[in-house]
């Protein structure tokens, strides 16, 4: 009478087969349209092709040349130099609101958590556009500021300059984006337990003490957490140059970044094989950098424990 | 005819075994609640018997049929959980008869059970609402509504009073017990609290770390337990336990204090063993019995009807023992205590009772 | 208000909190300036709008500023077909999001789960920038480009969305109402429907918004897959006609401002939903 269950009992089977069955669409169109293309990508970084005919295996030649070009050189230099300032301004102005909206502000908390956000709704190619609103050389709200100022009418083309149209990227990044840090910002600073700062209130720590010593350490997973998102986001930043400098990367590639190189090797000189080498040049930098910032953050924890 | 039954249940979770062999018959009509502490199985036992956790091996009988396989919904059990588990979203009708209609019963049938059940447990007046309009104690009972309502073959509770508060507790637990007479079905009753253990079982199962430590009546594991653990387990305040040594003819000498122990068969000289004397089997008076320990008193706990007097004896072991709120010892008094040689159970150094 | 986690302020602090918040509302002002401004523009004449100094008040050419727009294309079009295209993607990826996150929120004894929750943590960081060319390629190979299909299909698989919906999910719904959901015979899919859906929908409604404005807002993918300038979103149409006729100042900010005003509704109605999105990403 007594029989040992050996095979899968039915109940296990019907609840493995839920789970599979609710997983199905994400893992199906994901491997078909994510996986697939990617793994394609890896092939065509190897190859010669302009899309007409079949792909030409030339080895490392896309990745060597990718080195070579100075504009792709340019584009990564452009890139770091965007990414690094905008992250830097984004986060740390984000983190001064966001600490003073949630601690020092004397009224309307509501509304200032809400205000810096209405920017990020606005499309970078969107913004791009407004922002030449104040910045285009001919009737630029800036232009005509500072003729009105000296007396002399002004036509300096702030879009066009090398020197200017990268900060001009910055801060259009700063615009939209210090809004989404100040919510990520908040949000870690409410989870920190009132208890603490009522317990460093009656050990007789001062204001700017515990601003430094707890709210900021404490706040360090969101700030990581940002950090990373930014390096995701600037890495691969593309809308907002593109749009400035309607698709040309500015005078002499002075706002070109690798995701716009990417596309124009690509899209306007139909060298896929190049593009996919430099896409996964991109790929490499994100692995390296999210593996950096792992090891930071698992050295700065390891350094409060002690 | 036994309405569920275990034959040699275990459970592993990939190699660690957390259910050795459980072989167990509940009667119909019976209240059988699982009890031990935590980590003990007692839950993973009854999740087994829902349908919720697979059996690794042994068969699982509901009225006589291998239910092994069958799934949750059709084992024709009924479940309570500890934190309720009541949809959010529906309203107290809509949670008492979600599970009809998931089965396709009749608008009309449906409705009249869940009237029916309300009326049992006086929810009418909460048909409408959602649970998080609810007290505890009406959310504890819109969770058993719902059992109700499916006329199972048996009820299984999962701790279901730890969520409330003390006084709520012994209120609900009363109205379990009154529902258990009125409906007279089977009920599987998971508890860590041994006072919900012995008040509402017929049948009590003692549980330790995946194994039955035994299965009796309240009232034979408290007079009559088969081993330390259960000794220890059943009883509030626990059982005291005194490390002795057998000396000639079935005596053992806790210190200078020696016992006749009342037993059938005959102990070693020599050998160490554990008496149990129950707290409440203690006292000073002179007709409290013939064996007599010297006590210091350390700690006294006055709990207005009775206090509860520790110490220790003479050679350091703790002892508790409970007093009338009349008679009051003080701290530092040195009393001396006396218990019946019948009162006194013997455990032998394994923790398998002597008899 | 609060006290601030300070207690009880000396008027040093008070003076000093006052201060903050001038300061605040001034920068928080200078961040609505440019979206202002373009309203103002967009009703303003082409003159009024290069005098110094600039207008700061609404003007009166907002219908001559519209005619000029529809000069060169129906104004609606690019909002229609952003629509288009935002619909049915965000249904579609609220649903496949939320029915994966249940999954694997609820399913973790299941062979493979580890696996499946890894790989689906990976994707965030997959850079999109690595499939896009292969993408198109492979669009192209199946007669998607100049279609909507590219932007809606796969879009329905993120890998956010569904992080995102395995911790709400996990977070919202007790393991104990799966199992009074078994008992009451309401298999994985019939639960997901009858009890965790209408628990989620706050969750789901969040999900809905943040894909809404962001994909409202992409211009990448559109602008590789796309080549028709009938078929240009929002973000397309208006990257083209700020280009081709930026000497209409006021008339490219209305359209502007046209494109910009379902995302401030949106937002308007649903802004608390889409704060809770944001802020989900960072609670892993």
């Amino acid at each position: 009478m007594v029989e040992t269950v050996s095979r899968t009992p039915a109940s296990q089977w019907r609840r493995n087969s839920a789970f599979y069955i609710s997983v199905l669409p994400f893992f199906t169109i994901f491997l078909a349209f994510s996986v697939f293309p990617v793994v394609f990508s890896f092939y065509l970084g190897f190859s010669r092709w302009d899309g007409f005919g079949s792909p030409v295996f030339i080895g490392f030649q896309n990745y060597v040349r990718a080195l070579h070009d100075p504009v792709f050189q340019k584009a990564v230099a452009n890139t770091i130099y965007l990414w690094f300032w905008s992250t830097l301004l984004t986060i740390s102005l984000a983190l001064v609101l966001s600490v003073a909206i949630n601690e020092y502000v004397a009224a309307g908390k509501t509304y200032f958590r809400m205000v810096f956000l209405v920017p990020l709704l606005v499309a970078p190619a969107i913004a791009a556009v407004v922002l030449r609103l104040f910045f285009s050389a001919n009737g630029g709200l800036v232009n005509l500021l500072t003729g009105a100022m000296t007396g002399t009418p002004s036509y300096f083309d702030w879009l066009g300059s090398e020197v200017w149209i990268k900060p001009l990227v910055v801060l259009l990044v700063i615009w939209r984006w210090t809004g989404w840090y100040i919510i990520i910002f908040l949000a870690g600073l409410q989870s920190i337990s009132r208890d603490i700062y009522e317990a460093a209130r009656m050990d007789g720590v001062g204001r700017w003490a515990i601003l430094s010593r707890i709210t900021l350490p404490l706040l360090m997973p969101s700030i990581a957490f940002a950090v990373i998102t930014a390096t995701l986001g600037g890495l691969q930043m593309f809308d907002e140059p593109f749009v400035l400098t309607q698709g040309l990367g500015g005078t002499n590639n002075s706002a070109t970044t690798v995701g716009m190189y990417l596309y124009a090797t690509a899209f306007t000189q139909l060298n896929f094989g190049l593009g996919s080498a430099v896409s996964w040049y991109i790929f490499a930098a994100v692995v390296v950098l999210t593996l950096v910032y792992r090891s930071l953050m698992r050295r700065t924890k390891a350094g409060e424990g002690a | 005819m036994s309405a569920i039954e275990l034959r040699h249940i275990t459970k592993a979770f990939g190699a660690a075994k957390v259910i050795h062999g459980v072989d167990l018959a509940i009667e119909s009509g019976e209240f059988c609640v699982f009890v031990g502490p935590s980590g003990c199985g007692k839950s993973t036992l009854l999740r087994m018997v829902a349908g919720l956790e697979d059996v690794t091996s042994g068969d699982l009988l509901i009225n006589d049929r291998i239910v092994n396989n069958v799934a949750p919904s059709e084992r024709g059990l009924a479940m309570v959980f500890q934190s309720y588990a009541l949809y959010p979203h529906m309203t107290v009708a809509g949670n008492m008869s979600f599970g009809l209609r998931m089965t396709g019963m009749s608008k009309a049938e449906t409705e009249r059970r869940v009237r029916e059940a309300a009326a049992i447990l006086q929810l009418e007046p909460l048909l409408g609402r959602k649970p998080s309009q609810l007290s505890g104690g009406q959310r504890q009972r819109v969770a058993i509504g719902r059992a109700i309502v499916r006329q199972p073959t048996a009820f299984l509770f999962d701790e279901p009073l730890s969520n409330l508060d003390a006084e709520l507790r012994v209120q609900m637990r009363i109205e379990i017990a009154k529902l258990h007479q009125q409906l007279g079905s089977t009920m599987v009753y998971v508890t860590h609290d041994q006072v919900e253990a012995m008040t509402l079982a017929d049948k009590i199962v003692v549980l330790r770390a995946g194994a039955v430590e035994q299965i009796g009546r309240p009232v034979d594991l408290y007079r009559d337990p088969d081993n330390l653990f259960v000794a220890g387990f059943i009883g509030s305040p626990k059982m005291n336990m005194l490390p002795a040594t057998v000396q000639a003819n079935n005596s053992a000498a806790v210190g200078s204090t020696v016992a006749r122990l009342k037993l059938v068969s005959a102990l070693t000289p020599g050998a160490n063993v554990t008496l149990g004397i129950r707290p409440e089997s203690l006292g000073i008076g002179d007709d409290a019995g013939d064996v007599v320990f010297q006590f210091d008193v350390s700690v006294v706990e006055n709990l207005g009807g009775e206090s509860i007097v520790h110490g220790r004896l003479a050679d350091g072991t703790v002892v508790r023992f409970a007093q009338r709120g009349d008679q009051r010892s003080r701290v530092g008094e040195v009393l001396s205590l006396r218990c019946r040689a019948d009162d006194i159970l013997a455990f032998d150094s394994d923790g398998r009772r002597l008899r | 208000m609060s006290k601030g986690i300070l207690g009880r302020m000396s008027n040093r602090e008070k003076r000093f909190n006052i201060g903050v918040t001038v300061a605040l509302g001034l920068l928080s002002l200078f961040f609505l300036l440019p979206i202002y401004l373009t309203a103002v523009f967009a009703t303003r004449t082409l003159n009024e709008v290069f005098q110094f100094p600039p207008p700061l008040w609404f003007g009166d050419n907002i219908v001559q500023n519209y005619a000029n727009i529809a000069n060169v294309f129906p104004p609606f079009r690019p909002i229609l077909n952003s629509l288009a295209v935002a619909l049915p993607k965000t249904v579609g990826l609220v649903l496949v999001s939320s029915l994966a996150g249940y999954g694997l929120s609820r399913y973790t004894r299941a062979p493979g789960h580890k696996t499946l929750l890894v790989v689906t943590f990976a994707t965030l960081f997959f850079p999109p920038s690595l499939a896009l060319i292969p993408f198109f390629l492979q669009m192209n190979a199946i007669g998607w480009l100049n279609t909507f299909w590219p932007l809606i299909v796969p879009a329905v698989a993120s890998g956010f969305g569904v992080v995102w919906m395995y911790t709400y999910v996990g977070s919202t719904v007790p393991r104990e109402l799966y199992e009074a959901a078994e008992m009451d015979g309401a298999g994985g899919i019939a639960a997901f429907f009858f009890v965790v859906v209408p628990i989620i929908r706050p969750g789901l409604a969040a999900l809905a918004v943040w894909t809404l404005i962001s994909t409202w807002n992409d211009f990448q993918l559109p602008l590789v897959v796309l080549g028709d300038g009938t078929k240009f979103t929002v973000p397309l149409a208006l990257t083209t006609l700020s280009t081709t006729h930026y000497s209409d100042m006021p008339a490219v900010m209305l359209a502007t401002l046209m494109g910009l005003v379902p995302v401030f509704v949106l937002f308007a109605l649903l802004s608390r939903q889409f704060i809770a999105g944001l802020t989900s990403g960072s609670v892993k």
